[in-house]
């Protein structure tokens, strides 16, 4: 009783508020981008202490769990150099390393028996009692190269900027005491299910590659299309018990720091025992989870990720779960497919079209029928009415029972299908689909126009991307269908404020879901449509990132590069 | 967890009042359309209110030709609704009259005056405001029951095939209820309506003249005969009938109104005697209308500027000559400036009838609803001058250039 | 329940969302009613006149940004004052919106529910804002911005969908009843405006308060620009009737529109935006009934005080007996207090606050 009491009494709303501060000025973008400019062409130093430092603070190394930096005390000559070598975990072949790279760098051995201070005698004669040598001065460098290294592919560079795109790809970089050379190796060995491409969002113009379950490969996926030291990997276990290694990725130069601290925070504190898949965690984390919406987006694209990384959010990747999580999301972006930026805007643009008028028929066809049939029958065209009246005499059930039994039973055949193995499974589709519906119409259980309306309901859910938010329109659809049934276009006026007002007040991540058109801020290139590759100058505003620009303002320098 | 109960039972309470609301609510099978609605004078009583419903093939075995027919049934009542109420009870399911396409009055109702069913009509929301309205010669039930063709299923479809030929006939006009309730009521303009009729292919008149026949709707010679027919207009004078025009006379008003689309006249051979020469017509520029000297005489010039295509052709016409041209045009202005000028005296002498709209041009001449309203425009409109001046431009002929 | 502050762009979708209601209702009926045949040229003279207005309330705000007219009432005379003209704006606000919620109910009734109780229909509406209410205030607002556009557009399509009934001697007597009635009586019909009273409370909650004047002129202007397009079209497509008036003219309006064979009955689409607008208009008069209340007593805004003044704007909604009573508080009760409150009584208030400003500048400066 006195929890009926309670639940009758108003309790104020706890309410979780964060959003993301524009706290990053224009003067901070701009160091930032002043900075990535100068360090461009910076020369590797001689001091090993000093190159550690370089790499240390280019590559986030305390908080990046997948650079590896290995000291070492390099053997050459008998002499002994201070070393370390640069790599990233899972994009090398450590089996390369350890017997090609290292082994012969430490191990003393014939070559290196000599003392150091010998010259190496090229040539010798003996001319009026003098011994003439022609020697070649000790080139440690040189000599690493020629004797130390047995490897294929090595490269000598002094600048930085020839290292780091070498690592990242896979190299490793081999840095020594007292030179100015770098050792740029080609170790790359990263594992990779044999190549294999998405299973769920398939793209026609677009790469072929999917995450898989390990979250190194993941990561060497990701490292290999960003190539840039600025992309972060921080490692955060979740679970008490599993400890299962989540990879929280972005690019430290761009994404906002607010984000990057929100998504660190909620991860931190999910107290659970075990956390096997993404899936979890992205339940987990939503900011509002009394909603169907997906609120995080859910992707196997690599090439996916990166944009979304590149363009300033956050991915997070979960050891075991080939889908990669991507916060914050707004709803235009679960109705836009990783292909749509490979196809020419206009292409694109119909595309996006259709996927608008495939979500209004999922969400809102049934409701609308039964509520023209039930209160609205003027609206239909004369003919049209008279078709539908002349097809539902015969049928006996009432048309909400027959929609609901439509729905329920596509929905049904949806399910099954999934279940049985894939050779049958397009049988059951068959069956499902044609058979039983033909079988309807013609036992007069339910009318032909309803089958159609089904159909076509049906279809447009599979049009829509993400699964998640096709998902969502299942389920909001029933809501039309009764509030069609009950009221007419009231009712589905009725729920569609409802759906507006629960849309407009959610947040993902701090960023408004209908953003970035509700509320309106300046929509700058990304909104829903796109505009032409060269157009779109500049990052998602709600994101409020550190780099604004993503690409100059005449980015087709080869053709415009007069004018300028 | 007490809340997971409550919404348990909340649900399953709406559900319990979903099943119960399912039979409260109507489904589309479950209404009677109405696709036209007749209205005569009744026998016995006030009114004789007639519907016709389309007859749904039932479609067993779903056939494809779905030979849908109508049916019209009759009612005597003392006014529409009553009516309704009468058919609802012998039809047991409700009527609804959304989907209705026309509405036809017969000539001796419309007679007497149409003012309270334009009202009722109007004020039914049901009803849609571009329903069509036909006054039929004959009695409404009459034509509702003759309202088939052998082209066509008779359905809400057909009426607006038949109507919509006005667009290449120029024979008749659109002409809606809300047209007719608005110009009920309106200063600037009498009302008008559809004239129909059951054609019944006995001509009343002869006519051996050398030009385009003038029928009314009916009289027009076809066969075989017993469908109906829809030609001229029926002309008010508030809600009364006052008299109808001819196909010729409606072409005029169309002319005159502005709305002409496209008409064929025959006119005499200006070059060759007891010959014709049939014409295209569509109006090059915007009727000019204008109204001078507002007092009990008022003076009103029409300017039609018209564009023609030359479509009949015999032997040795030369019609697009630079010599015969101008006497080609002369000829076809000066007919057409005299049924013009005739139409508009029948309106004004013989019908008292503004349905050109004149008023629209007079009402410009005053600053004050009170100033317009006191002159009186329609009582004045009897004692009109017309001057009708037509500029026709022949543009070409069709494939002979000369013959 | 933070009242969190909204962009300026949401700002004039509150402001255009009262006026798109009133457009909807009774508004063209109630300013073709009164001028005739001149309600274009008044219409377009009645703008002017706003524009002159809302310069004018620019002009006296900048003394005052970041208040509302609670708190300048306050500093003109104290609390009493401020509870007098809250207690006011209650009223006021709680009135109309049944009123307009009745009219509406109604209009929806006779079209289509003929089946429903009245009471049911309100009741829905109602409770659909009191739930809308609950996702708070920016929330509302938000639903605001996405229904303004959708009502803007059907208004649009109503304007220009008769454009082929537009007849432009329906201009003609061009003066209408008079030079007297046109612009002297007419100038009631700034009524229309009436949504400058959401100027009055909105100060509090702009992110920035140097977008008042932007706000205030945009808003006017769209406003205007739909009043015209609106009278316009109505005014050009159907002959003025004296003795005859419509539920909603746009409803009629919108009943005339066929486009093609297949689409010739749009009204219902109609229905359902007008269901749209009618549920965003209650949704942000509460919000602004229970601000208001709220900063009377002094207290958050909580979503409790929405039920019980949804469930006043309930009571009301239902006393009257009949369409004609409702038809009189539309066209008179309705038009008088809005020019009363909203565009006297505040403006005066504000007048006066701006001399004892003036006054108590001099003596610090002194």
């Amino acid at each position: 009783m006195k929890n009926l009491i309670d639940l009758l009494k108003w309790q104020p709303k706890k309410e979780y508020n964060f959003s993301i501060s524009e706290a990053h000025s224009s003067q901070d973008n701009q160091d930032n981008e002043n900075n990535s400019s100068t360090n461009e062409t910076q020369n590797v130093f001689t001091s090993l202490s000093k190159n550690l430092e370089y790499i240390k603070v280019k590559y986030n190394t305390l908080i990046n769990s997948d650079i590896i930096i290995r000291d070492f005390i390099l053997t050459a000559r008998n002499k002994q150099f201070k070393a370390f070598l640069l790599y990233i975990d899972g994009m090398v072949d450590s089996k390369i390393i350890n017997d090609f790279v290292l082994r012969p760098l430490m191990m003393k051995n014939t070559a290196n028996s000599f003392e150091g201070d010998q010259n190496r005698v090229v040539s010798e004669s003996v001319t009026h009692n003098i011994t003439i040598r022609k020697v070649k001065k000790f080139d440690i460098v040189e000599y690493i190269s020629s004797c130390l290294l047995p490897q294929n592919s090595v490269e000598q560079t002094k600048s930085f900027d020839e290292v780091i795109p070498g690592v990242n790809s896979g190299n490793c970089a081999l840095f020594i005491d007292t030179v100015d050379t770098v050792f740029n190796i080609e170790v790359k060995g990263f594992k990779q299910r044999s190549v294999e491409s998405p299973q769920n969002e398939i793209v026609i113009r677009g790469s072929q590659e999917a995450f898989t379950e390990v979250i190194r490969t993941n990561t060497s996926i990701l490292r290999r299309l960003i190539n840039n030291e600025n992309l972060v990997i921080e490692d955060i276990s979740v679970g008490k018990l599993s400890r299962t290694k989540c990879g929280i990725c972005y690019m430290k130069n761009i994404a906002n720091s607010d984000l990057i601290a929100e998504v660190k925070y909620r991860l931190n504190n999910v107290e659970v025992d075990y956390l096997i898949s993404s899936g979890q965690l992205q339940q987990l984390i939503e900011d509002d989870s009394r909603y169907s919406l997906p609120q995080i987006i859910a992707t196997e694209r690599p090439d996916n990720t990166s944009n979304y990384i590149l363009e300033g959010r956050v991915a997070v990747i979960v050891n075991g779960s080939p889908y990669v999580l991507i916060m914050p999301a707004t709803f235009p972006d679960f109705l836009s497919s990783s292909e749509d930026i490979n196809l020419k805007f206009q292409f694109a643009n119909l595309l996006k079209f259709i996927r608008i008028l495939a979500l209004l028929i999922s969400l809102l066809l049934p409701g609308i029928y039964i509520a023209i049939t039930t209160f609205h029958q003027e609206l239909l065209p004369t003919e049209l009415l008279f078709a539908i009246v002349s097809s539902k005499q015969n049928v006996p059930l009432p048309i909400i029972l027959e929609i609901v039994v439509m729905e329920l039973s596509f929905e049904l055949i949806r399910e099954a299908s999934l279940r049985v193995p894939s050779p049958i499974g397009s049988t059951l589709g068959i069956i499902g689909a044609l058979i039983l519906g033909q079988a309807a119409v013609d036992a007069n259980i339910v009318t032909p126009i309803l089958i159609i309306i089904v159909s076509i309901t049906g279809i447009a859910s599979f049009a829509v991307p993400d699964f998640y938010m096709s998902f969502h329109f299942r389920i909001a659809r029933f809501w039309y269908i009764f509030a069609g049934f009950f009221a007419g276009f009231l009712g589905i006026g009725i729920t569609l404020f409802i759906h507006f007002a629960i849309l407009t007040s959610i947040k993902s991540f701090g960023v408004y879901y209908l953003s970035p058109y509700i509320p309106a801020m300046h929509i700058n290139s990304k909104g829903y449509f796109l505009s032409p590759m060269w157009k779109r100058e500049k990052r998602s505003d709600f994101l409020n990132t550190k780099r604004e620009r993503k690409q100059k303002h005449i980015s087709m320098q080869w053709k415009y590069h007069n004018e300028k | 967890m007490k809340f997971k109960y409550i919404a348990l039972t909340l649900i399953l309470l709406t559900f319990a009042f979903l099943l119960s609301g399912c039979d409260d609510a109507k489904s589309v099978d479950q209404f009677s359309y109405v696709i036209a609605l007749g209205l005569d004078k009744g026998e016995t009583n006030k009114l004789k209110l007639s519907l016709q419903f389309p007859i749904s093939g039932g479609s067993e075995g779903g056939s494809s030709s779905q030979s849908s027919s109508s049916v019209t049934y009759s009612v005597e009542c003392i006014s529409i609704e009553d009516g309704i109420n009468q058919m609802n009870n012998y039809i047991n399911k409700p009527i609804n009259l959304a989907h209705c396409g026309v509405i036809v009055f017969s000539e001796e109702l419309a007679e007497e005056g149409l003012s309270t069913f334009a009202y009722t009509l109007t004020n039914t929301i049901e009803v849609r405001p571009d329903t069509n309205i036909i006054v039929s010669r004959s009695p409404a039930e009459k034509y509702l029951k003759n309202a088939t063709s052998p082209l066509e299923e008779v359905s809400a479809r057909y009426y607006d095939i038949i109507l919509s030929s006005s667009e290449f006939t120029g024979y008749t006009d659109d002409m809606t209820l809300s047209d007719f309730f608005y110009s009920l009521n309106d200063t600037t303009k009498e009302p008008s309506a559809i004239l129909g009729n059951v054609s019944t292919s006995q001509t009343s008149k002869t006519n051996s003249s050398d030009e385009t026949n003038s029928y009314k709707a009916g009289d027009t010679p076809i066969s075989p005969s017993e469908s109906i027919e829809n030609s001229g207009i029926a002309v008010f004078k508030g809600d009364k009938l006052v008299g109808e025009l001819d196909n010729i006379e409606t072409m005029c008003y169309l002319m005159v109104t502005n709305r002409l689309d496209k008409c064929t006249i025959t006119i005499p051979n200006p070059f060759q005697e007891s010959e014709t020469i049939d014409l295209q017509l569509t109006l090059r520029n915007n009727t000019k209308n204008t109204v001078y000297s507002l007092d009990t005489n008022p003076y009103v010039e029409v300017q039609v500027s018209m564009n023609a295509q030359i479509l009949s052709m015999t032997e040795n016409a030369e019609y697009l000559k630079d010599e015969n041209l101008p006497i080609l045009e002369e000829a076809v202005n000066s007919y057409l400036e005299k049924i013009i000028s005739s139409y508009l005296y029948k309106t004004s002498q013989e019908y008292h009838s503004d349905i050109s709209g004149f008023a629209k041009e007079a009402i410009k001449k005053f600053l004050t609803w009170d100033q317009w309203i006191s002159y009186n425009w329609h009582d004045n409109y009897q004692n009109c001058f017309f001057k009708v001046t037509v500029d026709t431009t022949i543009r070409s002929g069709r494939l002979f250039i000369d013959a | 329940m933070s009242s969190t502050k909204i962009s300026s762009i949401q700002a004039i979708a509150l402001v255009l969302i009262v006026i798109v209601n009133h457009l909807l209702l009774s508004m063209t009926n109630n300013i073709t009613s009164s001028t005739g045949s001149a309600s274009i040229l008044n219409s377009i003279y009645v703008f002017i006149f706003a524009l002159v207005l809302v310069a004018l309330i620019v002009k006296l705000y900048k003394n005052f940004a970041g208040k509302d007219i609670l708190d300048i009432s306050q500093f003109l005379g104290g609390k009493i004052l401020k509870t007098v003209v809250g207690a006011l704006y209650i009223i006021y606000c709680v009135f109309i919106l049944s009123l307009v919620i009745r009219a509406l109910a109604k209009d929806i009734k006779l079209i289509y529910f003929n089946d429903f109780e009245l009471g049911t229909i309100i009741f829905l509406i109602l409770l659909t804002s009191v739930i809308v209410y609950n996702f708070g205030h920016s929330s509302v607002s938000k639903c605001a911005l996405i229904v303004v556009p959708i009502m803007a557009i059907i208004i649009l399509i109503v304007a220009f969908g008769n454009a082929d009934r537009f007849s432009f001697e329906r201009v003609f007597p061009l003066l209408g009843f008079g030079v007297n009635e046109t612009f002297f009586m007419g100038l009631s019909n700034i009524f229309a405006y009436s949504g400058i009273g959401i100027l009055y409370l909105i100060m509090p909650m702009l992110k920035d308060t140097k977008d008042f004047k932007k706000i205030s002129f945009i808003s006017i202007i769209i406003t205007g620009i739909l009043i015209i397009l609106s009278v316009g079209s109505l005014a050009l497509s159907f002959p003025f009737i004296e003795s005859i008036t419509e539920i909603s003219e746009l409803f009629v309006g919108v009943q005339h529109i066929s486009f093609g064979h297949v689409l010739q009955r749009v009204d219902a689409i109609f229905v359902l935006g007008w269901v749209l607008a009618i549920l965003a208009y209650s949704s942000v008069l509460i919000m602004f009934i229970v601000l208001v209340f709220s900063k009377l007593v002094n207290t958050k805004p909580v979503t409790p005080m929405a039920m019980v003044f949804a469930s006043l704007a309930f009571i009301f909604a239902l006393l009257p007996k009949n369409a004609n009573v409702v038809s009189f508080l539309d066209s008179v009760v309705y038009k008088y207090s809005s020019i009363a409150l909203i565009i006297v009584g505040s403006l005066l208030l504000l007048i006066f606050a701006n001399i004892k400003y003036k006054k108590l500048n001099k003596k610090s400066e002194v």
